[in-house]
């Protein structure tokens, strides 16, 4: 079942050169569709820039959508009430990147936890406090430190506490932007295999943004890999790593640093940096790095196509 | 004649005092401590102060020289004196290196050598010890891998390697290179050294670029300094090399700013800047952390050509493993200050010998469906590190004796080291 999903989802920011310049618009993102299914990872790939932040945060309504739309438990986003923005606003959180950012530094871990309590007016203090304890717990951290402030934590450990802060209202989804690049490879590991304990024990659904191929591979069930604003290829996880069929995709797998991977054969290719997204290149936009471009690549942009059961955007493919 | 008598007591200590400000500062710090905070010297800090003291006698002859009546007029005399000192301080050292410089053949092959180095910053309260008996040594055309988690000191130790390092900082040990010393020769002969035979290329093409000179100036104040090259011969070469590092129209970016340039180009800048006199020994730190993984292959593949064609030795420090595997003949485990494992790679990824080392592979995510093994618990703080082995806090074999007394790196297998009482 589809928990969440957008179709043709578009966000453009505009740009002004100067005063006398016709607008101009940065495409972060330009035409997504997924569909996020219920207790299942769904993951996002791509390098940066290409506008993974951008969906999530769209999804999460914290920026306005400049077309398209955005169902979740077949409801229109847009559609909502204030009581059932309310209510969307439980059941889906976040967990951004950089836990030394997303704290309060003013604020002790205790308040920081019982705030979205708090908001949504759950419980009385003395519940709050036993469930402030009891997701301390779930996340592996004392219940003493209640008490104590974000500075006085490693990255490890406010990440943890980010985790809780995005459990305390039980949600069914979390979107989990990059929860894991601020840390190193042991801290690293601690944090994936919490998310998948909880995602059992809650049966949460997932949203996993990640340039990390490998930590994508683990976790995910589901992945889309972005370029520039769209997604160019998506499909089962494990198909796509064993056979990916986009050259961009191909590309990504084959850049990704393996253990093991001495002498690996890989394909070098065209030395050419990732356009900006205000000029993005006519055609397909993965075209001038493409090592297997033809004729139609550069003038016509291609169309998402269903093959072999996995959704693909290139004239290869048809 | 005092003072150089001095120095030679100081050096045969090991001790390196980086300049007169900073040791004026140190002295009357550790001085003062026992005064304001109540806590007695230890003995190393009494150690220190009594070479702090003898380097301060050496100032008794000049002050005495002051204090006679007319003394001033000496003045310009001294002066005059010490600037000729100064302009003929390169030549004499060259001798001194050239003492040094007797090696058996053998020894030739070896272009780096670290040993027993030993670093701790200075505060307030005293020592904080951070890199702790570091030995390790390169060959020609090796490539040498430094791997840990963040703060274990693996840019410290490649800081120590340049003589980069913060003032409030005390060091011993050898880390000759070629042969010579690096931490006893003067600032002038290092800085000849510096960028012309040892290079590094910085994790952050950003922040170690001048925002505000263009990017063929950074590269041909290289090549001007080092072989002395006119202007415009240097912005000529500065393409060329620009080129070599596969920047697209390079006669056009070559007047670019760092902040016209994406990560990977300014990243392939640093790589044109640290190539430019050919180095011998070229550091890497952390260089593709801040980069795509399809920049970071195409940048790993640059260094990798044209270490091959220049026949470079390379010291190349991260965090992940898989870029050791991929890129290192040998490679060492860090973790807090201290070398924890040592072997060639293929030995050490297929057979690890220490907790770490296997815990951390644990940690890493390669198959689908196999429970990572994460290792508990976090990194100690490095004020307050366990009491014997380092990692015996996180480690599930530790036992009284791991707890008590810490291992010394011991050779297991012909060329694999750890510093494990269970291995």
């Amino acid at each position: 079942m589809d928990l969440m999903s957008s179709i043709n989802l578009k966000k453009y920011f505009s740009i002004n050169k100067n005063v006398f310049s016709k607008k101009g618009y940065l495409k972060a993102v330009d035409g997504i569709s997924i569909n996020i299914k219920s207790n299942k990872v769904f993951a996002l790939v791509g390098e940066s820039g290409c506008g993974k932040s951008t969906v999530a945060r769209l999804l999460i309504r914290l920026l306005e959508p400049s077309e398209g739309m955005i169902l979740y438990k077949s409801h229109d986003l847009k559609t909502l009430n204030d009581k059932e923005i309310m209510n969307f606003r439980r059941s889906v959180q976040m967990v951004f990147q950089d836990p030394f950012a997303s704290l309060n530094p003013r604020m002790r871990i205790g308040d920081i936890l019982e705030e979205p309590l708090l908001v949504h007016k759950i419980g009385t203090k003395s519940e709050r406090k036993d469930k402030v304890a009891e997701l301390l717990m779930k996340v592996g951290l004392s219940s003493d430190v209640i008490n104590r402030y974000p500075h006085e934590f490693s990255g490890g450990q406010r990440q943890r506490i980010c985790i809780a802060r995005a459990l305390t209202l039980s949600p069914e989804m979390i979107i989990a932007d990059e929860p894991l690049s601020a840390l190193d490879v042991s801290i690293q590991a601690q944090i994936i295999n919490l998310f998948q304990e909880l995602k059992r024990e809650y049966s949460l659904s997932m949203l996993f943004i990640s340039h990390d191929l490998n930590v994508v591979h683990y976790l995910s069930d589901e992945v889309g890999v972005m370029y520039l604003g769209r997604i160019v290829e998506q499909g089962d996880t494990s198909e796509l790593y064993n056979n990916p069929l986009h050259p961009y995709s191909r590309l990504l797998i084959s850049s990704t640093p393996r253990l093991k991977g001495r002498g690996r054969e890989k394909k070098t290719t065209v030395i050419y940096d990732v356009p900006s997204p205000i000029n993005i290149p006519q055609g397909c936009s993965f075209h001038p790095r493409c090592p297997d471009i033809f004729e139609p690549c550069k003038s016509l942009q291609p169309e998402m196509v269903n093959y072999k059961g996995r959704l693909i955007s290139c004239h290869l493919y048809k | 004649m005092f003072k150089t008598f001095l120095k030679g007591i100081i050096e045969k200590n090991k001790l390196l005092i980086f300049n007169e400000g900073v040791f004026f500062n140190n002295f009357f710090t550790l001085l003062f401590k026992q005064i304001n905070t109540k806590e007695k010297w230890t003995k190393e800090e009494i150690k220190l102060l009594r070479q702090y003291l003898l380097h301060l006698s050496s100032y008794v002859p000049v002050l005495i020289l002051f204090l006679l009546p007319g003394g001033g007029l000496l003045l310009p005399f001294l002066a005059a004196v010490l600037d000729r000192r100064k302009s003929k301080r390169p030549d004499s050292s060259i001798d001194n290196i050239n003492e040094e410089d007797l090696l058996s053949p053998q020894m030739t092959e070896i272009i780096l050598d670290i040993k027993q180095l030993n670093l701790s910053f200075i505060n307030q309260s005293g020592f904080l010890p951070i890199l702790n008996d570091i030995n390790f040594s390169l060959k020609k055309s090796e490539v040498f891998g430094l791997v840990g988690e963040s703060g274990c000191g693996k840019s410290l130790t490649a800081l120590s390697i340049m003589r980069l390092l913060p003032q409030n900082v005390l060091i011993n040990g050898t880390i000759s290179f070629n042969g010579k010393n690096i931490l006893t020769i003067g600032e002038a002969d290092m800085r000849k050294i510096r960028g012309k035979e040892i290079a590094m290329i910085f994790q952050e093409p950003m922040t170690s670029l001048n925002p505000v000179l263009t990017v063929g100036y950074q590269i041909s104040e290289v090549i001007r300094t080092h072989e002395g090259l006119s202007k415009k011969d240097a912005y000529c070469k500065s393409i060329e090399l620009m080129k070599a590092v596969m920047i697209p129209s390079a006669e056009l970016r070559v007047r670019d700013y760092p902040h016209q340039m994406s990560g990977g180009m300014r990243q392939r800048v640093m790589i044109a800047m640290a190539i430019a006199c050919k180095p011998k020994l070229l550091i890497a730190d952390e260089p593709t952390t801040a980069l795509d993984v399809t920049i970071q292959s195409e940048i790993l593949a640059l260094i990798k050509r044209i270490r091959d064609e220049m026949a470079m030795s390379m010291l190349l420090i991260t965090h992940d493993l898989a870029i050791i595997s991929e890129q290192t003949d040998t490679a060492a485990i860090m973790y807090t200050g201290r070398i924890l494992e040592f072997a060639s790679t293929e030995e050490l990824l297929s057979n690890p010998l220490h907790p770490y080392t296997k815990g951390l592979l644990n940690s890493l995510p390669q198959q689908k469906y196999r429970k990572l093994l994460p290792i508990k618990g976090f990194v100690p703080d490095p004020k307050n590190l366990p009491k014997g082995c380092k990692f015996s806090n996180r480690c599930s074999l530790a036992d009284l004796l791991c707890n008590e007394i810490e291992p010394k790196i011991e050779e297991k297998s012909s060329g694999h080291f750890v510093r494990c009482y269970k291995a």
